[in-house]
């Protein structure tokens, strides 16, 4: 049986990876000849990574025309400075070092330029939008779900447009190490979401499987080594292609959940991720269990399972999804019919008014799995 | 897998597929923010009915066409890319709709090269060197109407120049169309044999992308899904051609082998198959056809593993551990044979058995040391997993004329003397 071939796909970004990865940039720049970029970076440990950029830049004709140092709290407020110093240093073109929110706030600025308008308006964007500037994502391994995406998130500004890909993305080995683990972790686990959620049926087109497989299979079999610069590197690739993928298959109740949680700040997007998606898994297990076995027999070196497994190794983690499911629990009555409706209502309201998620059905199953299973049940396999 | 030491992998093109998916084309317009489109394609399409599936909605939805070109011929070359470019300055065009195979679409991203050229070029060899194909060209929509070349999504464009004998390569990222429609309708009335050859080359394209040495994950992973999906619809379609729905998948499986080998080229079977078809005037993918098991047995011994990985996807539940890599290759052979078949013999097997319409033989024994000598001029050969050698092209083209496994006791390279 042939799988879902009415599809609409599309996939801007060209992918550098490995060593000296960085040296492709003036060429890239150059092919949109762009000669005079802005550069974005986080103050903290940003200057040894502009330091590589501009070694890389050294002999072609690509010359760096203002550099933004950001904080890696960086909000909305700094938008309106970025883009003044995009416009007064006649800027054409984007370079943005790290992963995260700087590479939000490039988008941001971007369209915003383009547009010739402000946060405010951004969901008032003419249609088509105008071209943007060429724009290069340099990453580090610490990535939030967004990088290669075309979506972005800053404060409780969100958009997503295809105008907002970035044309390139550079993943360079030397830009790899300096992370911790930890941070490594939590960024597997909402590319994790992303490629779950890129499974479901309706969506998975041979193209998307074609970015989600190599994923799936760098997570699995660099997993163990991931202190190794090479599992690194695996791990940013693994990232880009559950970005790719996923800004094509739409969000689905996990990255919904997530991002009211992340905006909330009750925690981060990837705390949320690890607690929320055990349950997603074995709703999409019992639900489209043909196509969770066609997936499986594609990634062959990991199992969903053992994936699962692996978000609940930490501690904080457990504490912390015991947290989530008790808040969860909190909006439900005692007795659990009664109970369950009020609760689901109450966040697809808070979904609502944050994300102005329209598809309610996939969330409200979820919600009621998260509901009906503990983790344990879940923890000790079960259907998965 | 594992992650190689460094690789770029780049397809821009938005890939449109489904039933009907070119009734969308007023969006796929609007979107790219043009309104005086060109259509370039050739009399084939035109008898057959299909360009009117294009233009209807163009028409319904009030887009003029502005420059309309149907003649483009099966050995398109440079004077013909010339003569669009001028209609479409003079018309003032402001994106291209090719809509044919791998020819006209070649002839659309020739045209195209000189219509975006700011030097002013009016001639196609005049847009040659470094630096001459960097920026954006203008809006191109591809319509493939055969399941084999690919051309829709590779960054690649081949121009014959009928005077100097000579076929010009142009490979840049900003070839890639910008946008590609896959719809069944557009490949409903593709022969059986012209179904079968297109879709051997597409899966040609697949297994040179995932065995040759450009490979990465993201090549890899679309070649696999693409040899799924013409391994499991071509002699089913090739049977039973108004199948809509098999129809569909070769067409996104040439799309997907497409992006797999324009990011990672392809190797010894286009190699020898460019030089057979443009000497013998052969069919591109029929040449390829019949000489991809040949290829793959020159290659064994560097791309065994690689063999086995692919057998289990070329021929589901038929294939036993310990003989993967022959099997992957015995399995191409039958399958060649069940085309061959179900054409009733136009889908031949083996050089020898090529006929062209006049009923002559296209390639004589004769043939085979100028085919051999002129097979090493050509650049797909560098991203081959072996260096080719002169006498093993020759015992590869003389085991492919007569139908013959390739003794590889005889080859000089990967045999162990």
């Amino acid at each position: 049986m042939n799988e879902n071939l009415t599809f609409d796909f599309f996939a801007q970004p060209k992918v550098i990876s490995g060593l000296k990865a960085l040296e492709a940039i003036a060429l890239e720049l150059e092919g949109y000849d762009a000669h005079v970029p802005l550069v974005l970076a986080y103050a903290a440990g940003g200057s040894r990574e502009l330091k590589l950029l501009k070694s890389a830049l050294k002999e072609s004709a690509v010359s760096i025309g203002a550099v933004c140092m950001l904080d890696r709290k960086l909000s909305s407020s700094d938008i309106p400075e970025i883009l003044e110093t995009l416009s007064s240093y006649e800027c054409d073109s984007i370079i943005t070092i790290g992963s995260g929110m700087v590479q939000s706030a490039a988008k941001m600025i971007n369209i915003l330029h383009s547009c010739d308008t402000d946060m405010e308006h951004i969901h008032e964007l003419p249609c088509p939008i105008p071209e943007t500037l060429p724009s290069v994502a340099v990453l580090t391994e610490n990535l939030d779900g967004r990088e290669a995406t075309n979506r972005l998130l800053i404060d409780e500004y969100r958009l997503s447009h295809d105008a907002l890909y970035p044309d390139c993305i550079i993943i360079d080995e030397r830009m790899m190490g300096t992370v911790p683990i930890q941070q490594i972790s939590a960024s597997a686990n909402i590319t994790l979401a992303l490629l779950c959620e890129s499974c479901r049926e309706e969506s998975l087109s041979p193209i998307v499987r074609g970015w989600i497989v190599p994923a799936f299979r760098f997570l699995g079999d660099y997993q163990n080594s991931i202190e190794k610069r090479d599992a690194r590197l695996a791990h940013t690739n693994a990232g880009i292609y559950a970005q790719i993928a996923h800004s094509n298959t739409g969000y689905g109740p996990v990255t919904t959940l997530a991002e009211v949680f992340e905006i909330s700040q009750f925690c981060t997007a990837s705390e949320a991720v690890a607690s929320i998606l055990p349950y997603y898994v074995r709703h999409l297990h019992k639900n489209q269990r043909a196509l969770m076995g066609s997936i499986s027999s594609d990634i062959e070196t990991i199992t969903l399972q053992k994936a699962i497994d692996s978000l609940w190794t930490h501690e904080g983690q457990r504490a912390l999804h015991e947290q989530i499911i008790a808040m969860l629990s909190s909006y439900a009555a005692k007795t659990p019919e009664r109970g369950k409706q009020p609760m689901i209502e109450s966040l697809i309201r808070q979904t609502d008014r944050l994300l102005a998620h329209d598809d309610h059905t996939e969330l409200l199953q979820l919600i009621t799995c998260m509901v009906d299973t503990s983790r344990t049940e879940i923890a000790a396999g079960g259907d998965l | 897998m594992r992650l190689p030491d460094y690789y770029r992998f780049c397809s821009r093109v938005r890939v449109l597929s489904g039933h009907g998916s070119v009734q969308k084309l007023p969006q796929v317009l609007s979107s790219l923010q043009v309104s005086r489109p060109m259509v370039i394609t050739d009399s084939g399409i035109v008898h057959a009915g299909l360009l009117s599936l294009v233009k209807d909605p163009l028409e319904e939805s009030g887009i003029p066409i502005a420059a309309e070109y149907t003649e483009v011929p099966s050995d398109s070359d440079v004077n013909t890319v010339n003569t669009i470019a001028r209609l479409y300055l003079e018309q003032s065009c402001d994106s291209i709709i090719a809509v044919g195979g791998g020819s006209v679409i070649d002839t659309a991203k020739g045209v195209n090269m000189i219509v975006s050229n700011d030097r002013g070029a009016a001639d196609i060899r005049e847009i040659a060197g470094a630096g001459a194909l960097i920026h954006r060209l203008s809006p191109l929509i591809a319509v493939p109407t055969t399941s084999g070349t690919g051309s829709e999504v590779t960054m690649v464009a081949v121009i014959e120049d009928h005077e100097t004998q000579r076929k010009l390569l142009f490979t840049s990222y900003v070839l890639q169309p910008d946008v590609a429609i896959l719809d069944s309708a557009m490949t409903m009335t593709l022969s059986p044999a012209l179904t079968a050859a297109t879709g051997m080359d597409a899966l040609t394209h697949a297994i040179e992308a995932y065995t040759g040495l450009g490979k990465n994950p993201l090549s890899d992973a679309m070649a696999l899904q693409a040899m799924k999906l013409i391994a499991g619809n071509l002699e089913h379609v090739v049977k039973n051609p108004s199948d809509r729905d098999g129809r569909l998948a070769l067409a996104v499986g040439a799309n997907l082998a497409g992006q797999a080998f324009s990011n990672s080229m392809v190797g010894i079977v286009h190699t020898i198959g460019h030089t057979v078809g443009s000497v013998c005037g052969i069919h591109h993918g029929l040449c390829v056809s019949i000489l991809l098991p040949y290829g793959l047995e020159y290659n064994m011994h560097k791309i065994s593993h690689l063999l086995e990985e692919i057998a289990p996807v070329l021929h589901p539940g038929r294939v036993s551990a310990a003989s993967a890599a022959e099997e992957t290759i015995e399995g191409i052979r039958e399958m060649n044979r069940r085309l061959c078949t179900a054409t009733e013999g136009a889908h031949a097997t083996r050089l020898h058995d090529v006929i062209h319409r006049d009923g002559k033989a296209a390639m004589k024994p004769d043939h085979i040391s100028i085919i051999a000598q002129a097979a090493l001029g050509d650049g797909s050969q560098f991203y081959n997993p072996e260096q080719l050698d002169y006498e093993d092209v020759v015992h590869i083209l003389e085991a492919a004329y007569w139908g013959y496994p390739l003794d590889r006791e005889l080859i000089q390279k990967g045999h162990q003397r």
